[in-house]
């Protein structure tokens, strides 16, 4: 136990410690030493920003049209997609847009997709590039994994409803257009996926692309973890929109015998029990 | 890597046609199948549990599909009230007072303070971990458990430590009234092994100075002693706390932004990359 336990409590008691920024009323806002009015604003990207924010670095501008491309990729107007469903039914119960968005983005923490599944496939990436520099090969480093954690699944690799992904090749075709080169981070998922692809056709999906890319370019899991946070907005908002267009809860009405009852038979409730 | 287009296709996945539940029965109304005339829980018609049930009875029979003892009965209604309030300090509540007074839209307070909540430290994803913690020492001895776990400390950390989910020190010191509030729900009938154990575990922290119970810590162990499962908890935790954050944000609602300190720029401080 430390001798002053309180002292740390009461060094910051009434006053704020920032290590990113802050606003200079009247003057500018500064994030991470840069000025958002005087400096940044009208010679950087929103992704640039966004980018700024969270990790403290200004990215080049061909790398924030990286991201924003995966951004675009990764939200769709589908309303079968679960967080999409949910800001669906938020408008189909009239709930504001950013009800709508921030209840879909909870819901996109999943572990089976969206920024929920970034950790553990940046850690994967990451692991394993430690792995394999150390002499292991892809397949037992699939191997390695499936043993550790019981699970035949690999983060970043294989996605639900289908098999392969077409988002991947596009993100390809992307950053060769601007002219990134291939590090051994993503090198390595290649390998990775030619060993699943040969053994049960699962590909590499988006997230594991995306760490895989990221983790070449040393960002850490959870800078991109809060990066893509916010990521199926898009697909959020125009499925709340197409919900609040739409007679209110007319999203996929369910008479009450589309509910398939599986409990206990209607009994008295008894005081003596 | 293979430069030949991936060939994307659904998977052969067999999704349910209806959703299935053992919770909840409704009858149709004979000139509306959307309708309902009448709601079974468990079994157990809805218009019976509204003469003849406690609204505690109830939640325990909707949340296990079992009717509680007198002892679990009373055990949840002490610990709905234990819970009820985190109280002006905690970050949740203060966030839901920012929100309050800085005039949000009433209807996203409850949420967003719910979602402060949800944090790891002395939030939601602290209790399924503290559950998760007890249910795999419950056989270990309490007191050898808080020994050890004090000596992997890390020696040099800053602000508070948690020994175990739920457990350890607040503010650098002792939680003295989560640990009063433990030491009542202690003497309920209903207080089985988890908190018995928790108990002689948060003494022997305290005893060495490190902390002891926190209020993470004391809904994990009644609930396991409830009889309910980690994956309850969190949602539960955040469910229970709800009235205080109503109340804090319902008081503050028509204040005016002035009601709240703004940093002067004077004690705001930016640390200069």
């Amino acid at each position: 136990m430390k001798t002053n336990a309180i002292a740390l409590w009461d060094r910051l008691r009434g006053t704020i410690r920032s290590r990113i920024g802050g606003w200079r009323v009247g003057t500018d806002v500064v994030i991470h030493g840069r000025g958002l009015l005087n400096e940044l604003l009208g010679d950087t990207s929103y992704f640039q920003l966004l980018m700024l924010n969270i990790t403290g670095r200004l990215p080049e501008r061909r790398l924030a049209d990286w991201v924003e491309g995966t951004f675009m990729c990764l939200s769709w107007p589908d309303a079968r997609i679960w967080c999409n469903q949910i800001a669906t039914y938020a408008g189909t119960l009239r709930t504001t847009p950013t009800a709508a968005v921030s209840a879909g983005l909870l819901a996109s923490e999943s572990r089976l997709y969206g920024p929920g599944t970034v950790l553990s496939a940046t850690h994967f990436i990451v692991d394993a590039l430690k792995s394999e520099q150390a002499g292991i090969a892809a397949s037992k480093i699939i191997e390695n994994y499936r043993h550790q954690y019981k699970t035949r699944a690999i983060p970043g690799f294989g996605r639900p409803v289908a098999r392969g992904d077409e988002r991947v090749v596009a993100m390809k075709r992307l950053a060769e257009r601007l002219q990134f080169e291939i590090g051994p981070h993503l090198l390595l998922a290649n390998s990775i996926e030619a060993e699943l692809l040969k053994e049960a056709g699962e590909s590499m999906n988006l997230a594991g692309y995306i760490m895989a890319f990221l983790s070449d370019l040393n960002y850490t899991a959870e800078e991109i973890h809060a990066l893509y946070s916010v990521c199926v907005e898009a697909g959020l908002l125009a499925c709340y929109r197409d919900a609040r267009q739409a007679p209110p809860d007319a999203f996929m009405p369910m008479r009450i015998e589309d509910v398939n009852y599986s409990g206990p038979p209607p009994r008295p409730w008894n005081n003596q029990q | 890597m293979s430069d030949e287009p991936q060939k994307v296709e659904r998977r052969g996945d067999r999704f349910a046609e209806r959703v299935e539940t053992r919770i909840w029965l409704e009858q149709a109304a004979p000139d509306n199948p959307y309708n309902a005339t009448e709601a079974f829980c468990h079994g157990y018609a809805l218009q019976d549990v509204l003469k003849n049930c406690s609204y505690w009875e109830y939640i325990y029979l909707l949340l296990t599909g079992n009717r509680c003892s007198p002892a679990q009965h009373a055990l949840l209604e002490k610990l709905g009230i234990a819970l009820a309030n985190p109280g002006p300090r905690h970050p949740a509540t203060r966030a839901v007072i920012a929100a309050a007074v800085s005039k949000t839209d009433p209807v996203n307070v409850l949420p967003l303070g719910l979602n402060v909540l949800a944090g790891a430290h002395l939030g939601a994803a602290e209790v399924g971990a503290g559950m998760q913690f007890l249910r795999r020492h419950l056989k270990r001895d309490p007191i050898d458990e808080a020994r050890q776990r004090i000596a992997e400390l890390e020696t040099a950390t800053s602000g508070d430590s948690h020994p175990a989910p739920g457990f350890g020190t607040r503010f650098g010191g002792t939680d003295h009234l989560s640990g009063a509030l433990a030491t009542t729900l202690l003497l309920e009938p209903g207080a089985g092994n988890a908190l018995a154990w928790a108990g002689h575990f948060a003494q022997e922290l305290e005893r060495q100075g490190h902390g002891g119970w926190l209020m993470p810590g004391l809904a994990a162990a009644a609930y396991l002693d409830l009889g309910l499962h980690p994956k309850a908890g969190p949602g539960l935790f955040q469910w229970m706390s709800a009235p205080g954050l109503l109340a804090h944000a319902a008081e503050m609602s028509n204040k005016p932004l002035t009601a709240l300190p703004f940093i002067d720029d004077s004690r705001y401080f930016i640390d200069e990359d």
